[in-house]
């Protein structure tokens, strides 16, 4: 935006010294009403592509809709210089407020004074006595020419040009009308386009005049649609002559050549100028990417300099580390991890994901309930989440905090526990925890007692060995960097058939790209 | 463009006719090829794999959207280690989809498997144009990579064609990784609760704590009776067992005879018999009391009214878990006239035996 900006004023002030120069050399083209002239213009395009070119960086169109109906560079969008809107801004120098301001042209031509050539690089003279004679934009479009054209068949006042004053804008249109027709003048030496290249805004309604103070900011905004537009030229620059006028006569808003006093010009008389270039097209990819583990510790809470030695550092998103081979050992630590049944026992897993995956992703678990060589199993507690129960079989997991405020304690060089550790002040980064997805019901309230009034709550389905079952998701967002700990609870019966009994619980992402 | 045509006659002889078609023909491919070169990227792209067991022999099922409103005739996967379409494409190592089913598909269907090698499928049908946005692609028999250091990627290209060649239509890649699982492993320790007395609680919360029973005088015209209760539970599977051991009613060398076979209480006659059942004759002792019907006396012990000991007999028994049964064992005594004077005593050990 502020380049566009950037190159009308540059481009304003190039015009100004044009006109200044040719002023000098050429005095009898010289406009009288340079002497009240339009400051501070600008000419914003929407789209500074050559008319020929609607179509974004991957090539897609308006006219070519995919197959949900997304359309692609639509009229008034960057891409399109097909089909653009423009936006000019000036400040007036004459006070009208007695003598209000009713018509104000605009007037494209390739040169800032004298004869008028309406810009485009399309093929043939529209002088020329034959339909052909100069190229139309449909046949010079797939070619790699444009002519700007002007098609505003049935402009709407209010919607398809608007117009403001001093940031404000008019809030009556009564009487206003948008017109557009060729001005180009036969004298000019080379090829005219015979296209619409002169508009003409005025009112017919006197309560509706422009009382225009000096100095006071005039912005009229052509907007683009797919039927109306102005197109721009294939290449080159262009300049845009405006004029304002106390009258709503069009006949006299015709500019002359050699120059004739116009008393009905208020001001203007000079040129805008605008370079017209090829938009910059920068393609880069952003390909799929998904890093998925699970372990049974998180390289976070892990002191890495005593533990893999001087140097070690943490990362933003390390990978969940396995140990011993991911094997988890559930039960009481002094009668070799055996259950009890009057104690419930837990421990604990990680996992970790991070996808670039736009649309979210989903986590499952599968896995058979514990059970023993010969067929024995502990029951599964069951899809809808119960509390632990020591005592009655169960087995059955849930989730847990991963991050600071959980049970876990961090590597203080990790995180200091206040947001200023190592890897900075993203949560997502320095508190591990599930920041997008969002955990099923029946798994998310795992925390708390699991013996002595038990409160945490957990499910399981051994029918997930065949069928994952989903315990996060999302739907719609990145996945930056989501780490889940995962505490699963065993307790048994008298009546457990005594053994040992194992199980193996896989996790499954499948992110939605 | 009639209007063109027209036109163009007016300035072309005949011998220039084949001009005038070349053109058309050119305007014509102009309308209806260029459109067809918008490549797009399908949308909502997923892969689900059922397992993601390194190396197992799981399912896939390939999700995305097509975009682009064109006839598709076959859809090219090409597994690879990275995305990137242009890169040279390194299989991941251990998968292979070569035996790969195409088992289900939903949206746009019709394919079947016109090729497929250890990472790569192609699928093919008659083509059509896309009529469903939304479609899957189910793959069973898919061999798992076996790296899970490093996630993998399916390459998606629908085409026009149905061999998979020529320029794509959609294009697009999913990523899926496998994780080793986490183990869980744990110990069901063995139990087994015995207990004994003249009087014991459910579930041996309690006895009595009397081990001792004094059956009064013998005479030939009555029986002496007495009983004893056990409780039982163990998580064995192969259930427990129960012995009775020791010896008949004995005063000095005088001992009373132990009924060696099932046999009905006859008083004037040397007997010394247990059970673990409810008898009439006489009247004493209960039934096995508890849930757990597996635990049960055994044959020749749990028939009212006739009574055996045989020291080392399994009394009673379970062939697998039982929890908690309680077991009533009624004690009889008879004797004939001529036994010797004397304090007749005995002691009977019980053993419970888990089958671990």
């Amino acid at each position: 935006m502020y380049t566009l900006k950037s190159i009308a004023r540059r481009g304003s002030m190039l015009g100004a010294a044009g006109a200044l120069l040719v002023a000098l050399i050429i005095p009898s083209f010289a406009y009288a009403d340079a002497l009240n002239p339009l400051t501070e213009r600008s000419l914003l395009l929407s789209s500074s592509a050559p008319g020929y070119q609607n179509s974004d960086g991957a090539g897609s169109t308006f006219d070519d809709p995919n197959a949900i109906g997304e359309n692609y560079a639509p009229a008034g969008s960057g891409p399109n210089g097909s089909k653009t809107g423009e936006t000019f801004t000036f400040n007036v120098s004459t006070d009208s407020t007695t003598v209000p301001v009713k018509a104000m042209s605009f007037q494209y031509c390739t040169e800032a004074a004298g004869y008028c050539q309406s810009p485009g690089d399309n093929t043939g003279d529209a002088r020329d006595d034959l339909p052909s004679a100069r190229e139309t934009n449909a046949v010079a479009h797939p070619l790699g020419r444009s002519d700007l054209e002007v098609v505003y068949g049935s402009p709407v006042a209010g919607t398809d040009f608007q117009i403001f004053v001093e940031g404000v804008e008019i809030s009556d249109y009564t009487g206003w009308a948008m017109s557009t027709q060729n001005v180009e003048d036969t004298d000019h030496s080379g090829d005219l386009s015979g296209k619409d290249n002169f508009i003409t805004l005025l009112t017919t309604d006197a309560s509706t005049d422009l009382e225009l103070n000096s100095s006071d900011q005039v912005q009229i905004i052509f907007n683009a649609t797919e039927t109306q537009f102005i197109t721009n030229p294939g290449s080159g620059s262009f300049f845009v002559k405006i004029n304002t006028y106390d009258t709503d006569n069009t006949s006299l808003h015709i500019p002359t050549v050699p120059y004739a006093a116009n008393t009905n010009i208020i001001d203007g008389g000079v040129t805008v100028a605008n370079v017209m270039t090829d938009s910059i097209h920068i393609i880069t990819k952003v390909l799929e990417t998904m890093s998925f583990s699970v372990g049974t510790q998180n390289r976070d809470t892990v002191d890495v300099v005593a533990d893999e030695g001087p140097g070690a550092t943490h990362g933003t998103c390390d990978v969940i580390q396995q140990l011993n081979s991911n094997q988890l050992q559930l039960g009481n630590p002094d009668a070799e991890y055996s259950l009890e049944t009057d104690t419930a026992w837990d421990v604990y897993s990680y996992w970790r994901l991070s996808s670039n995956s736009s649309g979210g992703a989903s986590v499952y678990y599968s896995g058979n309930t514990l059970a023993n060589t010969v067929g024995d199993e502990i029951a599964e507690i069951g899809a809808t989440k119960a509390t632990s129960l020591p005592g009655t079989e169960q087995f059955g997991l849930g989730f847990v905090e991963a991050g600071i405020t959980g049970d876990d304690t961090f590597d203080p060089v990790f995180d200091d526990g206040i947001g200023g550790g190592l890897v900075g002040t993203d949560p997502r980064f320095n508190t591990p925890d599930l920041y997008v997805l969002t955990e099923e019901t029946d798994y998310d309230s795992a925390a708390g007692e699991i013996t002595s009034t038990p409160t945490a709550q957990f499910a399981f389905l051994k029918s997930s060995l065949t069928v994952p079952v989903l315990i996060a998701q999302n739907g719609d967002s990145v996945i930056s960097c989501d780490t889940a700990k995962m505490r699963y609870v065993a307790n048994i019966g008298a009546d457990t058939p005594a053994g040992v009994y194992t199980t193996k619980i896989n996790y499954l992402a499948a992110p939605q790209y | 463009m009639h209007h063109r045509v027209f036109h163009f006659n007016s300035l072309f002889t005949w011998h220039y006719m084949w001009a005038e078609q070349l053109l058309s023909l050119l305007i014509a491919l102009l309308i209806f090829v260029v459109p067809a070169s918008a490549a797009m990227r399908f949308q909502e792209r997923s892969l689900f794999m059922n397992s993601t067991v390194p190396g197992a022999v799981t399912s896939y099922e390939v999700s995305f959207q097509y975009m682009s409103p064109q006839a598709v005739g076959s859809v090219d996967m090409l597994f690879c280690v990275d995305p990137i379409p242009y890169n040279p494409c390194v299989t991941p190592a251990g998968l292979d989809v070569s035996d790969a089913v195409l088992s289900e598909q939903l949206g746009e269907i019709g394919f079947s498997i016109y090729s497929q090698s250890t990472n790569q499928i192609i699928l093919t049908r008659t083509p059509g144009v896309i009529t469903t946005t939304g479609s899957s692609y189910k793959f069973d028999n898919v061999v798992n990579p076996v790296d899970d250091s490093e996630s993998f990627a399916i390459r998606l290209k629908s085409l026009a064609t149905t061999d998979g060649t020529g320029p794509q239509i959609d294009f697009g890649s999913v990523k899926g990784q496998v994780a080793e699982g986490i183990f869980i492993e744990t110990q069901v320790p063995p139990i087994l609760i015995f207990c004994l007395a003249e009087v014991v609680a459910d579930n041996c919360e309690g006895t009595n704590e009397t081990f001792y029973t004094d059956m009064g005088a013998l005479s030939a015209d009555s029986t002496l009776v007495a009983k004893s209760e056990m409780g039982v539970g163990t998580n064995a599977s192969g259930g427990f067992a129960i012995t009775a051991n020791g010896t008949s009613l004995a005063a000095g060398t005088t001992v009373i005879d132990t009924i060696e076979t099932p046999t009905v209480s006859v008083p004037g006659t040397n007997q010394f018999g247990i059970n673990l059942v409810e008898n009439d004759s006489p009247a004493i002792g209960n039934n096995p009391q508890g849930d757990w019907a597996n635990a049960v006396a055994s044959d020749d012990y749990g028939t009212p009214n006739l009574y055996k000991f045989v020291s080392g007999d399994v009394v009673a028994y379970s062939p697998n878990v039982s929890l908690m049964k309680k077991f009533t064992v009624s004690y009889i005594v008879n004797a004939s006239p001529s036994l010797k004077a004397g304090v007749y005593t005995t002691t009977i050990s019980y053993i419970a035996s888990g089958r671990f």
